[in-house]
């Protein structure tokens, strides 16, 4: 259950990022990009995000995971590509002195937001 | 209207885990992050590695746990300085959770400090606390898929610690096949395999404790 504590990171950088914008959006979506080595769970996710966007301006909003591959580096024979699933050793040669180049990130993508009708009215608050 | 923000969600326990890292340089401390299931053995391993640690290093230990302070005491018995970090639920250590304690450590007495983790074979690996080695241990009673099945921590880890091998008599466990799951998430970590029972297997293991502590 780590999902909790990499959403209450996730939800603190979008109401910082929905913070700076002028005049204040409102967000539908929110897409993050998580490493394929990386064991999270995708409904966890949702569970927690919704939980923690309750009463922000982010509550309401989508969440979507993009799972993004482990990439390898080969140091032996130079080969570049991705892993095959729980086996981290180069395509080409088999070795395993082998580099992750990707595959563990965790990180926000984008965020889908719409013009405010009262936007006005909420700037002035 | 899609606007495109790249930034990384762990950058708050990277900060922290960074504060960390930077006490430790200027005190020239090591850490270890010893991260395993419940039960694999992490206490009876620390407290194994008292009698041969203590004489060659200044060493102390961060417990984790979700509840009780009994890990601690245990440790506290024999003479080790320990602190215990309660998480109250949290199934992992945080950056920021170890530094609170860190700073407080008495770390121009100290060579290194060893935390253990939550018992987590998953949720642990993914947050960095400033160590110098995250190191795995697994116990022969678990089952040889177990570095397939959580390949982030065996690929993170420095080293893999496979105890309890007094069982192996008494059990179907596959050793080569166990030592081949970790080859195949990261086929060049050093693996120690020990009883901290019988202390069979221990020296190497403490050799190389010792390495790491030494900046080696």
């Amino acid at each position: 259950m780590h999902e909790f504590a990499i959403c209450e990171q996730l939800v603190a950088t979008v109401l910082e990022e929905l913070a700076r914008m002028t005049p204040p959006k409102r967000l539908t979506c929110v897409r993050i990009a998580v490493g394929g080595m990386q064991q999270v769970v995708p409904e966890s996710m949702e569970m927690a995000f919704d939980v923690l966007t309750q009463d922000t301006p982010a509550e309401g909003a989508k969440l979507e995971m993009r799972r993004t591959p482990v990439v390898l580096d080969c140091r032996k024979c130079g080969w570049h590509g991705e892993a095959k699933p729980n086996l981290i050793r180069c395509g080409g040669c088999s070795s395993g002195d082998v580099q992750v180049v990707s595959g563990k990130e965790l990180y926000l993508e984008s965020l889908e937001v719409e013009e405010t009708p009262n936007a006005e009215c909420r700037t002035q608050n | 209207m899609e606007i495109k923000v790249y930034r990384n969600l762990m950058e708050v326990n990277a900060d922290w885990a960074g504060r960390t890292r930077q006490l430790a340089r200027q005190h020239g401390v090591k850490m270890l992050n010893l991260i395993g299931s419940p039960g694999a053995g992490k206490t009876r391993l620390l407290e194994a590695m008292v009698g041969a640690l203590g004489t060659r290093f200044r060493f102390t230990v961060l417990e984790g746990d979700v509840e009780t302070i009994r890990d601690a005491e245990r440790l506290h018995k024999l003479g080790i300085p320990v602190s215990q970090l309660i998480t109250g639920g949290s199934c992992h250590l945080s950056a920021q959770m170890v530094h609170a304690a860190y700073k407080e450590l008495p770390l121009a007495e100290l060579d290194l400090v060893i935390v253990e983790n939550v018992g987590n074979l998953m949720c642990p690996a993914a947050f960095d606390i400033g160590e110098d080695a995250k190191v795995a241990v697994l116990s022969v009673t678990e089952g040889e898929d177990k570095p397939v099945k959580y390949p982030l921590l065996f690929q993170e880890a420095k080293a893999v610690v496979i105890t309890k091998t007094d069982l192996l008599p008494h059990i179907s466990f596959d050793m080569p096949a166990c030592l081949d799951c970790i080859r195949q998430v990261n086929a060049k970590i050093p693996v120690f395999q020990l009883s901290a029972h019988s202390g069979a297997g221990m020296s190497a293991w403490i050799d190389w404790v010792a390495s790491t502590a030494a900046g080696t």
